[in-house]
């Protein structure tokens, strides 16, 4: 089965199943290579028992999709996007806010200490490799943050034999894309390197949307404007260099992107431009720069180690010369993190039980330099132990771990989580995880200067989550006609003490406050299979139920649901067709939950030729790239006006055409 | 193998110029035109009646001409932007204005050019109107003071309509230079408008801003001098066939630097022609940010308008807030003449209009960053002698011979209202009140925006109270929890209630609803109705 018909409803502990096997499937492979002692360096999956979508984005070759757009239809995420592509985009799991999840770069984290949360429009697709999201709270590596869960982003990496690729893209609203990558080995070294270039007009026509209240519908004058100020450039470079040695691997990378973009802000005030901000600018520069030691085999039982330093260093330039409140705003941040982590993976096997310890420890500075308040920083230390035990064979795999976190002004905190795997068959497994975890205030919480309208809060109380889950999953080689299926289902409860909310405290102020409970409660439901040689189905559904305790009003900002469906017609290897359907549920806009923007369906398409395959078999043609995919695809097809956050158009219908080829 | 080569390449080339050319395939992209979002907006309380948006700013009743039309009141919505007439008989109060109705039009003064077009082409930044304060002229008319474009737009508020009138901008005279608009039609001209351009440039007399530095060149005004152009209109009143409207001039708002305050006056007429008065123009109010207009006709019969001037004051809590002292200017219409001024201290009144007691005795004010009241006494207006010092601006505080004092509460002597034991803590947030009078002025209701409070002042103005009215005259009575206050705990509930407005009618007599409104401001905007005195 093709992998990339799979991977929207995939599961950490699949890869494609072989349909010439028996009639029930198998998730012993997987493991053997992701999870069954678990060693894959740059991986962030810690067990079996997590609920982990993986996303290959080779998977998405012959199709046209941005990290937001793969991130979008993985079951229990959601985006929530400020416009089009090149515009802020925030990721929620499990019903979390987007400083809930950690983002990671190849491990590293990417939110500095100053926002706490990640814009995923600043990861060009095109140099990754894969995607892996860890829903629901609990990670020995990561801790603070963690709440929703965990997406840990891999660029594509060294290889030994020459790996050629390019991609050329151009859309609508002058959008174009363009990237280059290379791999090799010279001598001893290895190396990658890689290129994304992007620019965009982002000038798409929106619907305004109306208001109904008491009877009356409210219809905005003009109904409709031009989203202005909003052309986004971003360059990205990617370089990995490595060497073995007799003591283990070294590699040395380097992440550079720099952003320029206009920040045409809320589109609610009257004129012809909707009231956008027409001169807000922002330039983002940013680096992640990482050394790397990997071994393995440490001792008797030892089966790798891991050991890395790294710097992330972002600068951003914000001004707005008309801002709709207060005076021009000129403002540049330096948001730093200097870093050291260490890891290790320890088996020891008996008869009838296997164990697997991990051993982490890391510590970093964060720190914060900004043109509007003093400088500050912040040491943050922790370690942690996670035993995995296994017995009879894998049947019942019970995983304890806990990661003990001590930050500066706040002291240490003790994280645990435990999880539960049953696998009575081959076919079916029984997960459940519970954890707790925490995320302590980001800079911009605590010391945002007081410039009237806005202010920090030194006082703030971390947030805490307690997490659980249980689910199912179900893997058939063969069912009637169907293959490759797999079934997944899972409830999760998080309890969330002490939310931090920016809200008004008083008539001029919004300030950010402990507000107390949150409970989310929700539901994830995945299936995959082929039905036929040719033809792909896979769909995901995730129902929320977000709420604040003291008023059970709806959290604002979340779909109640979602529901991807994909299905994918190769009908030969140089052709691809795929479609999808996007549902989105009600989303609350209002901390008063009766302010909401309807659902909506969207749908998605595309075509690609394998130019490289047709070419060579009707022409005899040779020495091109192969693949070399050539690529229509259309987004939002039906033109809907889209809307995740109120009055923050997203394009209506636009058309890709796309250039890919690897050799 | 080398053609084989070559037409790979060629091939590759015409795809990349394929994609390139896709980039312009704009005729194919769409606008999201499919449908129309809706967004739709559920009441949260039985009293309270949602709108779209957070912070409506001003609720006012309509003259009510006909028994049919008794209990309308309008209410002007902030975002999205418009004015949606209500029918207060009903709880919540309900919408009377057409199933549908529109928001503020891009061209807002229907000049033939959009607003913000308009701006840059008298190099302004692109400037949008922004709705603040209403004020009703009948039951298909009112103004409605816009800051950003600055102006007050003429709405027929039953249709949610603009409506034109005729401006126009008179020939350059001793007192008027018509330049000094560049938003009014041509000099010498008149046009139809749907709104009257508040901006001006102005000449201070005193050319010294609220941080005590001068005040620099404005080169689109005059390359020589001193001055400035009007922002932030508030405030607004018709006396002796005159608008005067109040323009804050809030300058930097990092800095909380203000401009001197101004008192726009025009001749305005429905059914002729509206224009700058050419003979007075501008009045320059004693204190910095000039908020409310009100008009008052003294018993003799006397047209004033009474200017507060907040005084510069900054967003956080507290009297500490209020940086300069507020006055409550006195103006004879008529002769559009500043003839007193009731200081009032560093008491930063609140910016709705002053709540005059029916009979015309006293007024009250609401604060802007206290938990207080403060009144004055209107008799001293009535003293003919007060009007004959042209030249002078005469100062009520007591210390004029012959004049008596004419404050009641004031910054050091103010009525405070209780405290809500659940509220905020006074460093978060200390109080944003209004205040309006019932029917008879014998009872005073005053919301508090942190506390979430409707306080009760009971007025005992029998037997003619001396000048100024002793303070014993006010009691406060009960105080009602009517919104959730200002606090963690009431994240998602309504709260912050502001712009106080007592229904016109006896109560119990005249109508049998609700009596007492107000609007919320959180976490949506809202106007409910109470029942405080009709039961």
């Amino acid at each position: 089965m093709p992998l990339q018909t799979r991977a929207l409803a995939e599961e950490s502990t699949a890869t494609p199943a072989d349909p010439a096997q028996s009639s029930q499937g198998e998730f012993k492979d997987a493991p053997e290579e992701i999870i069954i002692r678990r060693v894959r360096m740059g991986s962030l999956l810690e067990g079996p028992s997590p609920f982990v979508t993986v996303i290959e984005t080779d998977a998405y070759q012959g199709e046209d999709k941005t990290l937001a757009d793969l991130l979008a239809t993985s079951v229990g995420v959601q985006l929530r996007r400020f416009g089009g592509e090149g515009e802020r985009s925030e990721i929620s799991i499990r019903g979390s806010t987007a400083s809930q999840v950690v983002i990671l770069l190849d491990g590293v984290r990417l939110d500095g200490g100053q926002a706490g949360s990640v814009d995923l429009s600043t990861v060009p697709v095109e140099l990754v490799e894969r995607i892996e999201v860890s829903r629901g709270s609990g990670s020995i590596r990561t801790g603070s943050g963690a709440m929703g869960g965990v997406v840990n982003i891999i660029t594509k990496k060294p290889s030994t034999e020459p790996v050629n690729s390019f991609s050329l893209n151009g859309g609508s609203f002058d959008t174009y894309r363009a990237s280059l990558f290379r791999s090799d080995q010279k001598e001893n070294f290895d190396y990658s390197l890689g290129y994304s270039g992007f620019t965009t007009d982002g000038d798409y026509d929106f619907e305004r949307p109306s208001f109904k209240s008491g009877g009356i519908v409210i219809k905005p004058d003009p109904s409709s404007a031009t989203r202005i100020n909003n052309d986004s450039e971003r360059q990205a470079l990617d370089a990995k260099i490595g060497r073995e040695f007799d003591f283990g691997r070294l590699q040395f990378s380097d992440n550079i992107m720099y952003m320029s973009r206009g920040e045409p802000g809320l589109a609610s005030g009257s004129g012809v431009n909707a009231g956008q901000q027409a001169y807000a600018h922002e330039r983002t520069t940013r680096n992640l720069a990482k050394l790397d030691w990997t071994t393995q085999g440490v001792g008797e039982f030892g089966t790798s180690a891991e050991a890395s330093v790294f710097h992330r260093y972002e600068r951003d330039h914000f001004k707005d010369p008309f801002p709709t409140l207060g005076n021009p705003i000129d403002v540049e941040t330096k948001d730093s993190t200097l870093g050291i982590s260490l890891s290790s993976d320890w088996v020891l096997d008996f008869d009838s039980m296997g164990n697997a310890i991990t051993l982490v420890a890391d510590a970093r500075r964060d720190r914060l330099s900004t043109s509007d308040r003093p400088t500050v920083r912040r040491d943050n230390a922790a370690m942690g132990i996670q035993e995995e035990a296994s017995f009879w064979a894998d049947q019942l795999t019970f995983v304890a771990g806990a990661r003990y976190e001590d930050t500066e002004g706040y002291g240490g905190q003790w994280l645990p989580r435990v999880g539960l795997v049953v696998e009575p068959w081959s076919w079916l497994r029984f997960k459940a995880n519970s954890a707790r975890t925490y995320r302590i205030p980001s800079f911009d919480e605590l010391y945002y200067p007081n410039k009237g309208f806005a202010r920090g809060n030194p006082n703030l109380k971390p947030e805490k989550s307690h997490n659980s889950d249980v689910g199912v999953e179900v893997n058939f080689d063969q069912v009637f006609f169907l293959s490759a299926v797999r079934l997944s289902g899972s409830v999760f409860h998080n309890e969330v003490e002490e939310s931090i909310v920016w809200m008004v405290i008083n008539p001029n102020t919004i300030s950010p406050r402990n507000t107390g409970d949150a409970t989310v409660d929700g539901l994830e439901l995945l299936f995959s299979a082929d039905l036929g040689p040719f033809l792909s189905l896979s769909a995901n559904y995730t129902n929320l139920d977000a709420t604040l305790d003291k008023t059970d009003a709806e959290l604002p900002g979340r779909a109640d649901d979602e529901t991807n469906l994909r299905l994918s017609l190769t009908p030969f290897a140089a052709l691809k067709l795929v479609g999808e359907l996007h549902e989105v549920g009600d989303i609350s806009v209002s901390e008063g939950g009766n302010v909401t923007i309807p659902s909506r369906t969207t749908y998605d398409a595309s075509v690609a030729v394998d130019l490289s395959s047709l070419l060579e078999s009707t022409r005899g043609m040779q020495g091109m790239p192969s693949p070399l995919w050539l690529t229509l695809a259309g987004t939002n097809l039906s033109d809907r006006s889209v809307y995740d956050a109120l009055f923050f158009p997203q394009p209506g219908r636009s058309v890709t055409l796309k250039l890919e080829g690897r050799w | 193998m080398g053609r084989q080569k070559h037409s790979w390449l060629t091939l590759l080339l015409s795809l990349t110029s394929l994609a390139v050319l896709g980039g312009n395939c704009s005729f194919s992209s769409g606008g999201g035109s499919g449908d129309k979002v809706v967004i739709e907006i559920d009441n949260v309380d039985d009293r309270c009646l949602s709108l779209a948006g957070s912070f409506p700013p001003s609720l006012i009743t309509l003259p009510n001409s006909g028994a049919a039309e008794e209990g309308r009141a309008v209410v002007v919505q902030f975002s999205p932007q418009t004015v949606i007439a209500l029918d207060l008989n009903t709880v919540p109060p309900s919408i009377i204005s057409p199933k549908a109705i529109s928001t503020l039009p891009p061209d807002s003064d229907s000049d033939g050019i959009n607003d913000s077009t308009k701006s840059q082409s008298e190099g302004f930044f692109p400037l949008s109107p922004v709705l603040g304060e209403a004020m009703a002229l009948s039951d298909d008319l009112i103004l409605v003071s816009a800051s950003n474009y600055e102006e007050v737009i003429f709405i027929n508020p039953l249709t949610s309509e603009l409506v034109g009138l005729m401006v126009e901008n008179p020939v350059s005279s001793s007192n008027h230079v018509a330049n000094d608009y560049p938003f009014l039609p041509d000099e010498g001209t008149s046009a139809l408008r749907t709104a009257l351009s508040t901006r001006k440039c102005i000449f201070p007399p005193t050319p010294v801003d609220s941080l005590g530095n001068a005040i620099a060149l404005e080169p689109r005004c005059d390359d020589t001098l001193p001055s400035y152009f009007t922002t932030y209109t508030s405030g607004k009143a018709l006396a002796a066939g005159r608008l005067f409207v109040a323009t804050s001039n809030l300058a930097d708002p990092g800095a909380l630097r203000f401009n001197p305050g101004t008192v726009l006056v025009y001749p305005f007429n429905p059914l002729g022609v509206t224009q700058p008065d050419i003979h007075t123009p501008v009045i320059f109010t004693t204190g910095f940010n000039p908020t409310s207009v009100s008009r008052y006709e003294t018993p003799g019969g006397r047209e004033l308008i009474l200017v507060v001037s907040t005084g510069a004051i900054g967003a956080n809590p507290g009297i500490g807030n209020v940086l300069t002292e507020s006055f409550v200017d006195v103006i004879d219409a008529s002769s559009r003449r500043l003839v007193a001024t009731i200081p009032l201290g560093l008491a930063g009144p609140s910016f709705s209009p002053l709540a005059i007691e029916p009979n015309g005795r006293i007024a009250l004010l609401g604060a802007s960053s206290n938990r207080q009241l403060y009144a004055i006494d209107l008799k001293p207006l009535n003293d003919p002698d007060l009007y004959n010092h042209p030249g002078q601006i005469l100062v009520l505080d007591g210390t004029k011979a012959g004049f008596p004092d004419a404050r009641i509460f004031y910054a050091d002597s103010p009525l405070v209202l209780p405290d809500r034991a659940d509220g905020p803590a006074e460093d978060q947030c200390a109080g944003l009140t209004t205040v309006a009078m019932n029917y008879s002025g014998q009872r005073a209701f005053a919301t508090d925006f942190c506390d979430g409070t409707l306080s009760v002042v009971e007025i005992d103005l029998a037997a003619s109270p001396p000048i100024p009215v002793p303070q014993d005259r006010f009691t406060l009575g009960r105080s009602e929890k009517i919104l959730a206050p200002l606090t963690v705990d009431s994240l998602s509930l309504l709260r912050a209630p502001a712009n106080a407005m007592v229904r016109t009618g006896i109560p119990g007599v005249d109508y049998s609803g609700p009596d007492v409104f107000f609007l919320a401001g959180l976490p949506e905007g809202a106007v409910c109705g109470i029942r405080m005195e009709s039961f």
